[in-house]
């Protein structure tokens, strides 16, 4: 036995909590290396576009995200 | 309400989808307002709006301009397509990011809005994709149409193509949802339940939509809505609980006043030879294959009995492939297997997943770093044989279930499949062919039982596996079965033959072809079969009563669709 399994801070366990999805919350949230420096450019998520493409407007807030999905929910199943 | 509970869940992906998505995919603060609100040009609509069916089809590169989804005059068969990492053009208040087009838009980009001398279109396919920005190679990635074949060619081909001048063709109107490059290379499936929700909700308002428009052509029509969604997971709960399936099921159950039968239908999956699916009780251990060079994390699924709140919890002790060993805690939550140094092995994450009211599944999940970590500075994990054993005290019996973590092919290679290990479960049976449904008793610890998508877990989803042509009704060794053993409610040929693999699909232009094979092309088959005979005005409220219109059940069969009669190309699959 030279693994040791300790539970995690609470604060993280609550992010998934029962429903949430746990291979999700790894890859916005990977466990740190010990000694390493942290990640200039966030979790390395499987992102395929090139950064040099990013030179377009300023995107909507993510609120404003949020309301044109809550906004597709209503054109799906108001009345 | 399933569809708000399935947002809340990945609110923390919408908040951060700058860092995934093409930044000229999220809607821009001086993007202009969509004016164009109509679905499909007088000469695209049905002949008799009571005589038709919506076929919606949920995939990747769909090729929404290609000739097969047109009129004899080339105007668009697809009422509204959402390009969900397409680049945004303009602003509608109920699209998050990307594009969508409503036919006449389809229409107006091929010059058939009136400006052209009225023989057909004025620009081709690809001058489309390109006004939208689909044909961009300076744009790395993201709804490229530039390639020569997609999974969405082929598959909305096989669910509503149809040659220009058949009239059929415009008995079945198209919702097609383009789902995002970065959500279908990352098949463990991690971001994508958000995009397919949302596409889920896209075809329900988009359907509802042309049904009003419809029924001001034909008052009081309801047409029916067959959604076709050719996409897999391999872990996951099959039980109807996760909140894909809960959607459908609630969708299909009561489609509204506006709709009339709507079905969901998905393929059972390609992995009842991929050792991915094992049973264990307290006491057993098999071995769990980490191949090199895998840059993504590898996971795994421990799924205990349903059982009243709160759970068993599921425990078990991990060892290395150098022996060094831990075993996991009962504290529900995640919890990480470090070494002496800290760095961590192992991620465990132990959940009771509600499966009725008071009721729970306890679930432990085993994520492991990757085992060739793309950039510097992030957890590694040492490739090879891996070992869970069950500890005692733990629910029995428990599920295991490998995640999906390969690559589709079209798209750079990333993740690297894992798998289990068991010397007592054979991978060939005795004459050397692939195994089909397991033995009673099971002669190992790994099951072809139970190895269907878990997308499909759902009630009232229809499931369609894989048949081969030759022989009739012979199932395709890949085809994942139900816990029962079954291949799926229907099947229907992907292949020629155990030995002939593949059927001749259309690629994204013109009349490009290829060959691929696959649940995934089963699945539209069904599709195409059913809108037609919903359309004829058969009433198919259920699983049964499509299983008894395909075929004879006698002894409880699995009826086969059979090569599939009236394409518009030729299939590969006979003659």
């Amino acid at each position: 036995m030279e693994l040791t399994w300790t539970p995690a801070p609470p604060a993280d366990s609550a992010r998934v909590g029962h429903d949430g999805t746990p291979l999700t919350d790894y890859l916005l949230h990977p466990p740190p290396v010990p000694g390493a420096p942290p990640l200039v450019d966030g979790p390395d998520l499987p992102r395929l576009w090139q950064p040099r493409r990013a030179r377009v407007g300023a995107p909507d807030p993510a609120d404003q995200r949020r309301a044109a999905l809550r906004a597709l929910i209503d054109a799906a199943f108001g009345p | 309400m399933i569809a708000r509970q399935s947002l809340a869940l990945f609110d923390e992906v919408v908040e951060r989808l700058p860092a995934l998505a093409p930044p000229d995919s999220l809607v821009a603060g001086d993007a202009p307002p969509a004016t164009d609100q109509r679905y499909l040009s007088p000469q695209a609509m049905p002949d008799d709006p009571a005589a038709c069916a919506i076929v919606a089809v949920i995939d990747h590169a769909i090729p929404f301009a290609h000739r097969l989804l047109t009129t004899g005059r080339g105007h668009s068969r697809v009422a509204a397509v959402w390009l969900q990492d397409a680049p945004a053009r303009d602003r509608r208040p109920d699209i998050p990011f990307g594009q969508e087009l409503r036919g006449t838009m389809i229409d107006a980009l091929r010059g058939l809005d009136g400006t052209g001398d009225g023989t057909g279109p004025v620009r081709d396919d690809e001058a489309a994709y390109r006004a939208c920005g689909l044909v961009d190679p300076g744009r790395g990635a993201g709804a490229d149409l530039s390639r020569a074949v997609s999974h969405g060619a082929a598959v909305a081909a096989l669910a509503a193509g149809f040659d220009p001048a058949d009239p059929a063709g415009r008995a079945h109107p198209v919702i097609a949802v383009s789902l995002p490059d970065f959500s279908v290379a990352d098949t463990s499936g991690s971001f994508s339940p958000l995009f397919l929700q949302a596409a889920v909700v896209y075809v329900v308002a988009r359907a509802r939509g042309l049904a009003r428009s419809l029924r001001a052509a034909r008052p009081g029509v309801r047409p029916p809505l067959v959604v076709n969604l050719s996409m897999g997971l391999a872990a996951g709960a099959r039980d109807g609980s996760s909140l894909i399936a809960q959607l459908q099921d609630a969708i299909a159950a009561a489609p509204g006043g506006d709709l009339g039968a709507v079905h969901f239908v998905l393929p059972t999956g390609n992995g009842r030879q991929a050792r991915g699916r094992a049973v264990l009780t307290p006491g057993q251990s098999i071995g769990w294959h980490l191949p090199p060079q895998d840059a993504t994390p590898s996971a795994i699924e421990l799924w205990g009995p349903a059982q009243q709140a709160p759970g068993t919890p599921v425990r078990v002790r991990i060892a290395l492939p150098d022996g060094r060993a831990g075993d996991t805690g009962a504290a529900p939550g995640m919890g990480h297997l470090t070494d002496p140094a800290g760095h961590v092995l192992a991620r465990t994450v132990l959940q009771d997943r509600a499966v009725a009211p008071g009721w729970v599944r306890p679930c432990l999940t085993i994520i492991v770093p990757p085992t060739l970590p793309s950039v510097p500075g992030t957890a590694w994990a040492p490739a090879g044989h891996w070992s869970l054993t069950l500890l005692p005290g733990s629910p029995q019996p428990v599920e295991v279930a490998v995640q999906r973590d390969d690559a589709v092919a079209g798209f750079r290679v990333r993740g690297r499949q894992s798998r289990l290990v068991d010397p007592a479960s054979p991978r060939r049976d005795a004459s050397g062919r692939w195994p089909g449904a397991d033995p009673a008793p099971p002669d190992g610890l790994i099951r072809r039982n139970g190895t269907s998508n878990s997308y499909a877990g759902g009630l009232r989803q229809i499931r369609v596996g894989a048949s081969v042509a030759v022989p009739r009704g012979g199932l395709a060794p890949y085809s994942g079965l139900l816990d029962d053993g079954r291949p799926g409610d229907v099947t229907a040929p992907a292949d020629r033959s155990a030995a002939q693999w593949g059927m001749v699909v259309p690629g994204i232009r013109g009349a490009a072809r290829t060959r691929l094979s696959g649940t995934s092309l089963s699945a539209p088959q069904l599709t195409r079969w059913l809108a037609a005979a919903l359309a004829a005005g058969h009433t198919l409220p259920d699983r049964a009563a499509i299983q008894d219109a395909v075929g004879d059940r006698r002894d409880g069969a699995t009826p086969d669709l059979g090569p599939p009669k009236g394409l518009p190309w030729r299939t590969g699959l006979t003659g």
